[in-house]
């Protein structure tokens, strides 16, 4: 999706940000957009993160991305918890992001 | 025509009754966020809440309660709290909140074979709801809000008839193979989860424009933080 968005609406975007946090993602906020997602996932999250990306991006959008990375929340357990494939298409149509970002280290990564 | 007014007097009441309940007792107390919260994020919410605490489609409303206080702590890395579930009905919300990647083919099999298919869907319906919700919260510095007092009554245990298909997913989920569907054996928990994750992401007309904006909030800025949440999760999709 990310790359998707980028790719249509002629914005860069450098993906390398998903998977290492020195990496600047290029968009507005973004170095804090990914600190706000990695305490999203992690159990010691706390409103420092949102704070920091409101001063970058104003406050609704800052609380709007914080309800995207709890939503995903919930979409990452969706799928891995009923095993939804990626299938054989998505896989070779993500080849190029699934190899730059090691992603088929993942343990679903067979799963298609 | 008197009962007819009765019964309809009484309803009213029950529903006055239950309004004044849960407006009195739900929270959701956003005072730290650095900005405002969407009222379709507060009524989505809402709902979670007031949903969890109704007898679902297969366990009843105490039981639910007691799965989202499992999946709640063990979201967290907090101690178990004690519970009469069955332990089959503890792992799964258990792993599930916790270490989501971490489920097999395998480990979802022996989950299904001692709850039975439908009972593992609306646990993972729960349970990925209480994680998002309490996610959001816990990033605006809210407190967790408290779950309501378990209404009375039986599960449903209306079966979906034709029963959707298990293609390449080790849960059935139809022919649609995408996350608006997957929890497709128990449509009240569907339509539950994706009220929800609809709120707080988008729907699924808006997911089709790549131009989507939420406000100042570009969708390229949308999906730096889902994919960096989901590389964060291991999770492969």
């Amino acid at each position: 999706m990310l790359s998707w968005s980028a790719e249509t609406t002629g914005r860069e975007v450098n993906i390398d940000a998903v998977a290492d946090p020195t990496v600047d993602p290029g968009v507005p906020g973004g170095r804090f957009l990914t600190a706000l997602a990695r305490a999203g996932s992690g159990t010691n999250a706390g409103p420092m993160h949102v704070t920091a990306l409101a001063r970058e991006i104003g406050g609704a959008a800052a609380v709007d991305a914080a309800a995207v990375t709890a939503a995903f929340e919930s979409f990452n357990r969706v799928v891995d918890g009923t095993g939804l494939p990626v299938g054989r298409a998505g896989r070779q149509q993500q080849a190029s992001v699934i190899e730059r970002l090691r992603l088929d280290r993942f343990p679903h990564a067979d799963h298609v | 025509m008197q009962i007819y007014i009765v019964c309809k007097n009484a309803n009213q009441r029950l529903r006055q009754i239950r309004m004044e309940r849960d407006y009195r007792s739900l929270v959701f107390d956003f005072s730290e966020a650095p900005g405002p919260i969407r009222e379709d994020i507060v009524s989505a919410l809402r709902g979670t809440w007031e949903h969890l605490a109704r007898p679902g489609t297969w366990w009843d409303a105490g039981e639910r309660r007691r799965i989202a206080e499992v999946a709640r702590a063990a979201r967290m890395r907090l101690p178990e709290p004690a519970t009469d579930l069955p332990a089959a009905a503890v792992a799964t919300s258990s792993l599930l909140a916790a270490t989501p990647a971490q489920t097999s083919e395998a480990w979802v099999g022996e989950r299904v074979a001692a709850l039975g298919e439908e009972h593992y869907v609306e646990i993972l319906g729960i349970t990925t709801r209480v994680v998002a919700a309490d996610t959001f919260l816990r990033l605006l510095g809210s407190p967790p809000e408290p779950f309501l007092d378990p209404e009375p009554g039986q599960p449903s245990e209306e079966a979906v008839e034709p029963r959707p298909q298990r293609i390449r997913s080790w849960i059935a989920v139809g022919n649609t193979l995408a996350p608006p569907f997957t929890q497709a054996l128990v449509p009240s928990e569907n339509a539950a989860t994706n009220r929800l994750v609809h709120a707080l992401y988008m729907t699924g007309e808006e997911m089709d424009d790549p131009d989507f904006r939420r406000g100042d909030l570009h969708r390229t800025q949308i999906e730096v933080a889902a994919s960096t949440l989901s590389h964060s999760n291991e999770c492969f999709y």
